[in-house]
């Protein structure tokens, strides 16, 4: 067996009452953070604090912590309500009490009625629910969720993203997320951790992970990028020039890289436009061959030739007006250098 | 094709035909030959005790079915008003008892070691604790009256006997268990410490309710093989008697139909009993499985 | 998180101490502690400890050097084999036919049929073949009746009776894993073999035996050890005049020779072992594959 760090120098404070999401691909150490702050395993160096006091030591029965595991862990051979009322069964509540909160967390759910069923009479989405009433019952200081959505079918899953959200704004309880799925991690999260390798490489809200990457990880993993390589062959104002294959390329530069670095410049594919009369002094204009096009109803991908790299990515939405340009078709696309930014060079996703 | 391939074809399905004649005809000598063997295996296996159960209803003074003299229940009522029957039958009641008692909570002991831990020489353990099944159960009766004896002074008694058989039987609830435990989600007992059940709580409220199934396998299994030991009982007992004993000891002095009728009322009882058993752990494990599969689903 | 916190105190403590007890008390010191008394020789409570109780081999000697005690053993020895031997030919077809049956209605039958006999004790079972093995019992009466035999037989002397008993009493300890080793065979194995031509002798001998391996060494391991080492079988179906090992073992224990007696038992527990060798190494299996 290797010695490899599963997590390594991950720092976060997160505020009560916050929609907190860990992102990264399978591997990336975001089921070990969650086994941590949860208790089931204990970090080597560090301390994990709740609420100013350090968890060192205390058992997962005595952490104010409740997760919500990725095969949902319902007890089988307990009714729905049972399932529900259990962390307050072994507390030594009475079963008056315990019915009451039963009920109450059913309304909750929108599973009303629901409590003498059995585990196996119920759909995913039902357990799904099921499953965080029974955490939300022990009233929890924060709630812990690895990657609950990730067994549902597409329609079901977007639908409980809705319900998540607003649950945990109608309980104020802190969320901690994980999951894979970048999509649904921006749209529920207040902020979002992205991991990879056991790092994390950026922490921030949607917003600011989609349009402001801090590196070139976070750039491709989050939604989909253009990457273009090349030097940086000028810089002023906090924009650079990069040398590319298309020419000189303009860009925001935040991390300041200076002249004659290798860098990375990345544009979303949703910025680049195509291109009409081209314009005295335009920057940023690219002329390509069309290798596909893809309309996919809602949205239209272009996809441009480039020597040595994967394709040019164009995106845009379906104004009903666009021609489809065909294959072999040259196309001038172009891009705002304040839509680009640029990163030192680094491991992608 | 050419003549010659022709030829040549034709001769191969001309053999291969013959071949199949062959084969059917052998099929066929098989089959009875199957059946043949079948009727005579439970035949063998079914006659002993069909024999012996009707020979109890037999007026004859020696235990046989022909001639036949009438029928009667004088057997059974000489047997029922035997005391040294009664007593023996109890004991054998009570030794089982309590060997079922021992064995499950040293069998529950030995399955959680092995699921639930990761104790060090793992196989070794394994081993030992497996190897009284395999031990002939002279052995195990020799030595434990050795060691009892030499240790403790203690002599023959219905005592000694339980923790004689305990040793092995303990192993088999100890296997029956582990068949359960194995197919144990533990994020079940990790769910339920996290929602904040004490490690004592997680066992009586989640894992022993899956394992109660297992339970009553155990308990039926160890009780039926503490009734029917003869061997290490046989070492163990000291000048006391379980039932199995005393037939043996009835029918060295001479064998009468008494004991006929006797077996003819442990017979009854064993298959009644075990057929309602066997129902039942079907039902009752088809249900279980039922119910977890749906969840994991 | 420690051991500790995920069962608590009390879990560990009831495990260790369960373990421990059954390991060392119920195992381990009973079987230290006849070794000790095979190799010592047997002497009255007041000379335990004195100069006469020394380590010695004086025990075993007698039981294997004296002729009467040797003939015994291995007359046991080979009774056992072939006890083994019919046994598993007895056993292999209907295995196999219940292998292959599946889960037709039959088949739950059948096996109800072979599993109500082996509930009731050995005791009564070995009673009832004497009854039927009687010189006047059943298949005396018939054998005489139909004026096939003269003179009733005795089936109790040559050990005929004997080997009926044991095969009998045992016999499910050999269909049992032989049934479970056969069961996972791919019938579409035995439909290739019988397609590419292959008679029915050569489809058991290349395709059946050899998947079935561990299910029948296992099967002929527990038919031997049961068999060398019943009591009762051979006491009531195995005549005045011959005797089997386990008995000799009893008449040391009555006698308060513990030790020759525990010497005789060690010969028998090196006996199984050895046997379980032979058919580890017959049927290239290991030890792992054996243990169910």
């Amino acid at each position: 067996m290797t010695n490899a760090l599963a997590v390594r120098d991950v720092s976060v404070s997160i505020p009560k009452g916050e929609f907190f999401s860990f992102l990264g691909p399978s591997g990336c150490g975001k089921t070990t953070i969650l086994r941590m702050i949860s208790g089931f395993i204990a970090p080597t160096c560090g301390q994990i604090r709740l609420d100013g006091k350090d968890l060192a030591g205390v058992g997962p029965h005595k952490r104010a912590t409740a997760l919500i595991f990725q095969n949902l862990a319902l007890f089988p051979l307990m009714s729905v309500a049972d399932n529900i009322a259990y962390g307050l069964r072994v507390r030594g509540a009475p079963a008056v009490a315990r019915r009451r909160k039963a009920d109450e967390l059913l309304d909750l759910i929108a599973l009303s009625g629901y409590g003498d069923k059995r585990i196996d009479e119920l759909s995913g989405g039902q357990k799904q629910r099921v499953a965080i009433a029974r955490a939300l019952a022990v009233e929890p200081a924060v709630l812990l969720l690895d990657e609950p959505l990730s067994s549902l079918d597409l329609k079901l899953r977007q639908h409980m993203r809705a319900e998540l959200r607003s649950l945990q704004k109608q309980t104020g309880v802190t969320f901690v997320y994980i999951t894979h799925d970048q999509g649904e991690a921006l749209a529920m999260s207040d902020r979002i951790a992205v991991m990879s390798n056991g790092e994390i490489e950026q922490i921030g809200t949607s917003t600011e992970i989609y349009n402001h990457p801090a590196t070139p990880f976070v750039a491709t993993f989050v939604g989909e990028n253009n990457v273009f390589e090349g030097r940086v062959s000028g810089m002023e104002n906090g924009m650079a020039v990069l040398d590319s294959e298309f020419g000189p390329l303009r860009a925001r530069n935040p991390k300041g890289i200076a002249k004659g670095m290798p860098a990375l410049l990345f544009v979303r594919p949703e910025r680049v436009r195509i291109a009409g009369a081209v314009p005295v002094g335009a920057v940023n204009i690219i002329e390509a061959e069309v290798a596909d096009s893809v309309f996919e109803g809602v949205s239209l991908h272009i996809l441009l030739h480039r020597n040595d790299s994967s394709p040019l990515r164009v995106s845009m939405s379906n104004d009903g007006e666009m021609p489809i340009p065909v294959r072999g078709a040259t196309l001038r696309v172009v891009f705002a250098p304040d839509d680009a930014v640029m990163l030192p060079k680094g491991s992608t996703a | 094709m050419s003549v010659d391939g022709l030829s040549r074809h034709s001769e191969l399905r001309a053999a291969s035909v013959s071949l199949g004649a062959h084969s059917v005809r052998a099929d066929g000598i098989l089959r009875l030959v199957t059946g043949v063997y079948l009727v005579l295996l439970f035949a063998y296996l079914l006659l002993p005790l069909i024999y012996m159960i009707a020979a109890a209803f037999n007026m004859s003074r020696f235990p046989m079915l022909t001639p036949w003299r009438g029928f009667t229940l004088q057997w059974f009522a000489e047997a029922w008003k035997e005391a040294r029957l009664w007593h023996a039958l109890g004991r054998s009641v009570l030794i089982g008892g309590c060997v079922v008692v021992v064995s499950i909570v040293l069998g529950l002991g030995g399955a959680l070691l092995f699921t639930r831990f990761r104790p060090p020489a793992r196989s070794l353990l394994y081993s030992v604790l497996v190897s009284p099944i395999l031990m002939p159960g002279i052995v195990i009766g020799l030595s434990t009256a050795i060691f009892w004896d030499r240790t403790l002074q203690l002599p023959g008694f219905w005592g000694l006997a339980v923790l004689g058989q305990s040793t092995f039987i303990s192993a088999y609830c100890m296997l029956i268990f582990m068949a359960r435990l194995q197919r144990f989600d533990v994020e079940l007992e990790e769910a339920a410490l996290d929602l904040g059940a004490s490690p004592l709580q997680v066992f009586r409220t989640v894992t022993l309710p899956y394992l109660r199934p297992a339970m009553y396998s155990a308990a039926a299994l160890a009780f039926m093989q503490s009734f029917d030991n003869f061997n290490t009982t046989l070492f163990t007992i000291g000048n006391d008697e379980t039932l199995t004993i005393y037939i043996a000891a009835k029918l060295k002095q001479g064998v009468t139909p008494a004991v006929n009728a006797l077996a003819c009322a442990m017979v009854a009882t064993t298959i009644v009993g075990g057929v309602a058993y066997e129902l039942a752990r079907r039902r009752e494990a088809a249900r279980v499985a039922r119910r977890v599969r749906a969840v994991d689903a | 998180m420690s051991s500790g916190q995920r069962f608590g105190t009390l879990g560990l403590l009831y495990v260790i101490l369960t373990c421990g007890i059954w390991m060392l008390l119920l195992i381990v010191a009973p079987a230290a502690m006849m070794m000790d008394f095979a190799f010592r020789p047997f002497l009255p409570p007041t000379e335990w400890g004195s100069a006469a109780d020394v380590y010695t081999l004086r025990n075993f000697g007698t039981a294997l050097g004296d002729e009467f005690n040797r003939a015994i053993f291995l007359k046991t020895v080979w009774a056992s084999v072939v006890t083994t031997g019919i046994a598993f030919v007895v056993c292999y077809p209907i295995s196999y036919i219940l292998a292959r049956a599946g889960r037709s209605s039959w088949v739950g039958i059948a096996m109800i049929a072979l599993l109500v006999p082996f509930w009731i004790n050995e005791v009564l079972r070995s009673f009832a073949w004497q009854l039927l093995l009687a010189h006047d019992g059943f298949f005396n009466q018939v054998l005489v009746g139909l004026r096939l035999v003269s003179q009733p037989v005795d089936f109790f002397s040559r050990n005929v009776g004997v080997l009926i008993g044991l095969v009998y009493t045992y016999i499910l300890f050999m269909i049992f894993p032989m049934y479970s080793a056969m069961e996972n065979l791919d019938q579409n194995q035995i439909e290739a073999a019988r397609d590419l031509g292959a008679p029915w002798w050569r489809i058991h001998w290349d395709v059946v035996i050899p998947h079935a391996k561990s299910g029948l060494a296992s099967g002929c391991i527990v038919t031997f050890m049961l068999a060398a080492g019943s009591y009762a079988v051979p006491q009531m179906l195995g005549g005045t005049r011959s005797l089997w090992f386990t008995q000799l073992i009893y008449n040391q224990f009555e006698a308060i020779n513990w030790n020759m007696g525990a010497a005789y038992a060690m010969c028998l527990v090196v006996l199984c072992v050895a046997f379980i060798l032979v058919m580890m190494s017959l049927f290239r299996v290991r030890l792992r594959d054996i243990a169910r």
